[in-house]
């Protein structure tokens, strides 16, 4: 990166400014101060922001410039990355999406938000949230056309990173919520496995089912995200068994064994994303190193959405019974979500969290040496026009359901020329090998190494 | 054979419906959903105003450093992973001069003992430390054995007793411990908290047993002053007060070992008992603890690090439970130090650990039957359906 106006610097990806930062080509300082004013230039239009205060976001700016002129600073130092309004910060206001929890102030950091200040990295904002990352959604547009919809819950940091407010921000997703705006707002978004990344002081809406994820402009930004919010260790057995594992994340010599799907879902897409997809497959079999085919799932599958229906609904009823007694300032859907979980008996919970576990381990079994990476698409085709669009159902919760690490490729344009998106995932834990099926794709043209679509210009 | 992959062990009797957590626990509630006390106190947090109760400890602090006492506070520390952390909350962030106060249990690992001594030097505090000889911590831990099911009542009592006695013999009516009752243990929530931290409340939730109970032909109450609580009178002359800082700032155990860790070198080490390598990493006599735990109560200290997980979203319920399952059931090396300071034979260890676990089980599903089925049936078994 040579041009370094404070555009080429709002556009940059994190991998392009950490070694400027690092080598005090520019500061922690301008970096900012280019992201506050591409903010100041575009959030009126696009709402990605529940709470900001650039006089904060300067400070801790200055505070890592300092490191990096002490050569003290962590491995993001400098770095500004956006937080989903669901994860404590002690700095900012935590307000989830909710009036309940307008102006709410936690006093302390999530783990994850934690991690990244170690690793230098300076809390931009907070980015605007789904009602409690459930559904109702906020006042996010979508940075490609104001009018449609940016996809829930981690809307705001999928549009932030999309508008070039932010290189990188945190995501959640219960079912679809870090993969359906990626797909909408055209960046990548990786919902990592379950387990590899901490929940502690953030809100949870489904026990079984809430993972942490992030949303980038570049595959390398997103594993240097996951490397620094997951956990490490061998206080962590299992996962520091499977993620060091050669036979896991590694490929080898052989070619990559890639399936292209038609989910449970496929007959509600649009005919010209079903046609994306199959196009994509072909453009797949050209590619040197892979093998590919088609996949069709086992029967079993076409039951996901109500299992994830059922455990969604009953868990939300539990967890949100406080917020529900004052339902005067919880919005329509959320107290239908609530009322319908509220019928759900606790056996019929119990039972659907084993069928849970049973679909995990089935699909487990199914990829298990028979392919590496899935493709589907991410969403049934581009974001719907009017804010308040419901998303068109999709396969997004079933990988989900299964813990299984997906990461949207921003390689679709609808008839409208919005973006959408591919998803690939593979099995549960091979989240680097996923990540390196995805560097394959950009060493060979399939994705940009920085693939944002243009910056929002209207 | 019977697939039981990420199954608890004993099939009959009831464990948390979100963790791995068992009816057996002391203390144990489960709400509507069979969610425990512990579950419902990892959502409530997310709900505190942290902010206001942080409030309410810097209130707290101030009152006591205004007293201008030699001391502000007493903290009770180990050198463990919490009191090294309450030791960078009091004294660096909150500036209070604090006297560190260490009961000895006498069984300090060489990375406790670096990590005791490592504290003290980073936060330049200043330390009294008290041990018990070794003959009386032998033959206490016998006693111990037969009085409360576990190896350890010198240490419940002496962690208990010995400040408050500091605290009396100083004239510093303010200690400070770590983590809230609600965090781990079942037996409260931040909603109901266990706020009131009186002069029997060690001997009540850990101790079990008052120093006189110990005594008998071998154990002298002459020998037992320094697990005697100071009289009433004392305690209300001073004004003795305990607080947990986990009731009034945001506790998350594993990032503040994390933290402390990688910011003053405290060192973790391998624990027998659990698959995580810093709870009690102080102690050679951990894995004992949590044995005989799991031989009364059916479940040991991987079942509490494995549930803490499944509540952080680390594991799967089911993973959760193998886990559990493999360092539960495993017998501790320090078994066979533990039976060399008492005498007991292994056949009498287990004989005493029967009677308990029939006591804490009765009318339950955790006869001494079920249980050796249990296991026999878990060491037989496949792991991975």
């Amino acid at each position: 990166m040579n041009a370094r106006t404070p555009m080429d610097l709002a556009a940059a990806t994190a991998t392009e400014l950490l070694p400027l930062l690092k080598s005090r080509a520019v500061s922690a300082r301008e970096v900012t101060q280019a992201l506050l004013d591409s903010i100041a230039r575009n959030e009126s239009k696009i709402h990605a922001w529940t709470y900001l205060d650039p006089e904060l976001a300067l400070r801790q700016a200055d505070e890592a410039d300092r490191h990096l002129a002490a050569g003290t600073g962590g491995k993001l130092c400098g770095l500004p990355v956006g937080v989903k309004d669901i994860f404590n910060t002690s700095d900012m206001p935590t307000q989830m999406g909710s009036p309940i929890f307008k102006d709410f102030t936690p006093g302390n950091d999530a783990r994850v938000v934690h991690y990244l200040r170690m690793a230098g990295a300076t809390m931009l904002g907070k980015t605007v949230t789904a009602e409690f990352a459930v559904h109702a959604p906020g006042p996010t547009c979508n940075p490609h056309h104001l009018s449609y919809i940016p996809g829930t819950s981690s809307s705001g940091s999928a549009a932030g990173v999309a508008a070039h407010m932010v290189p990188v921000a945190l995501g959640t997703q219960t079912a679809g919520s870090i993969i359906r705006p990626a797909s909408y707002c055209g960046v990548i978004g990786f919902k990592p496995s379950f387990g590899l990344v901490p929940r502690t002081a953030m809100l949870k809406t489904t026990d079984t089912l809430d993972t942490v994820g992030v949303f980038a402009r570049n595959v390398d930004d997103v594993a240097l995200m996951f490397d620094t919010i997951r956990v490490h260790g061998i206080d962590f057995p299992i996962a520091h068994e499977v993620l060091n594992d050669p036979a896991r994340q590694q490929i080898g010599d052989r070619p990559w064994r890639v399936g292209v799907l038609r989910g449970p879902r496929w007959d509600d897409a649009e005919p010209y994303a079903q046609q994306a997809l199959l196009d994509f497959g072909r453009r797949l079999r050209e590619v040197p190193g892979l093998e590919v085919s088609d996949v069709v799932l086992p029967d079993s599958f076409n039951q996901a959405h109500a299992i994830h229906g059922t455990i969604y609904d009953r868990a939300l009823a539990y967890y949100f019974k406080e917020e529900f007694a004052a339902h005067t300032l919880v919005s329509p859907v959320m107290y239908d979500i609530v009322t319908r979980g509220n019928d759900v008996s606790v056996a019929q919970y119990q039972e659907a969290l084993k069928r849970q576990t049973a679909l995990a381990h089935e699909l487990d079994d199914f990829l298990n040496g028979q392919y590496d990476i899935i493709v589907d698409l991410s969403t049934g085709g581009e974001a719907l026009q009017g804010l308040e669009s419901v998303d068109r159902p999709d396969n997004c919760l079933i990988w989900t359901l299964c813990g299984v690490p997906t990461l949207n490729l921003p390689v679709f344009k609808g008839p409208l020329d919005l973006p959408f998106g591919a998803q690939i995932f593979s099995r549960r834990y091979n989240d680097y090998l996923l990540l390196d099926f995805a560097r394959h794709l950009q060493a060979n043209g399939i994705i940009g190494a920085n693939t944002a679509l243009p910056p929002f210009t209207a | 054979m019977i697939n039981t992959y990420g199954q608890p062990l004993f099939p009959d009797i009831k464990y948390c419906a979100r963790c791995c957590m068992p009816e057996t626990n002391e203390g144990m509630q489960f709400d509507e959903m069979g969610i425990c006390q512990a579950c419902q106190s990892s959502e409530q947090k997310i709900r505190i105003n942290w902010v206001e109760r942080e409030k309410e400890l810097r209130k707290i602090l101030d009152y006591y450093k205004s007293l201008n006492n030699e001391y502000d506070c007493i903290i009770p520390i180990s050198g463990g992973k919490d009191s090294t952390f309450q030791l960078h909350v009091l004294t660096k962030v909150y500036g209070m001069r604090a006297l560190a106060v260490t009961f000895s249990h006498t069984w300090f690992t060489e990375t406790g003992k670096y990590n005791l001594q490592n504290c003290l030097e980073k936060f330049d505090v200043d330390h009294v430390m008290f041990s018990p000889s070794r003959s009386l911590v032998n033959r206490l831990a016998r006693q111990s054995l037969f009085k409360i099911g576990d190896a350890c009542w010198h240490c419940h009592s002496g962690v208990g007793a010995f400040p408050m006695q500091t605290a009396v013999r100083y004239k510093i009516p303010l200690l400070i411990w770590g983590e809230s009752i609600a965090e781990a243990s079942g037996r409260a929530t931040h909603r109901n908290p266990v706020r009131k931290f009186d002069r029997d409340y060690f001997t009540q939730v850990s101790a079990k047993r008052y120093p006189e109970e110990m005594v008998n032909s071998e154990i002298s109450l002459r020998e037992m002053s320094a697990f005697k609580l100071p009289s009433v009178e004392d305690i209300e002359a001073l004004g003795v007060t305990g607080i947990h800082l986990g009731d009034f700032i945001f506790w998350d155990d594993e990032r503040q070992m994390e933290f402390v860790r990688d910011v003053y070198g405290w060192k973790e080490d391998k624990v027998e008992g659990t698959y995580k390598n810093y709870k009690s990493v102080e102690c050679r006599m951990a894995g004992v603890h949590d044995y005989t735990k799991f031989l009364k109560r059916g479940f040991g200290r991987g079942t509490d690090h494995a549930s803490q997980d499944v509540r952080a979203g680390l594991l799967t319920r089911e993973e959760a439970f193998e886990l559990a399952k493999k360092t539960d059931t495993e017998r501790p090396p320090a078994l066979d130090y533990y039976l060399s300071i008492t005498g007991f034979t292994e056949v009498e260890f287990n004989a005493v650990m029967r009677e308990h676990r029939a006591k804490v089980t009765a009318g339950g599903g955790l006869t001494d039957a079920a249980f050796n089925e249990a296991v026999q049936a878990y060491r037989a078994s496949q792991v991975k359906p």
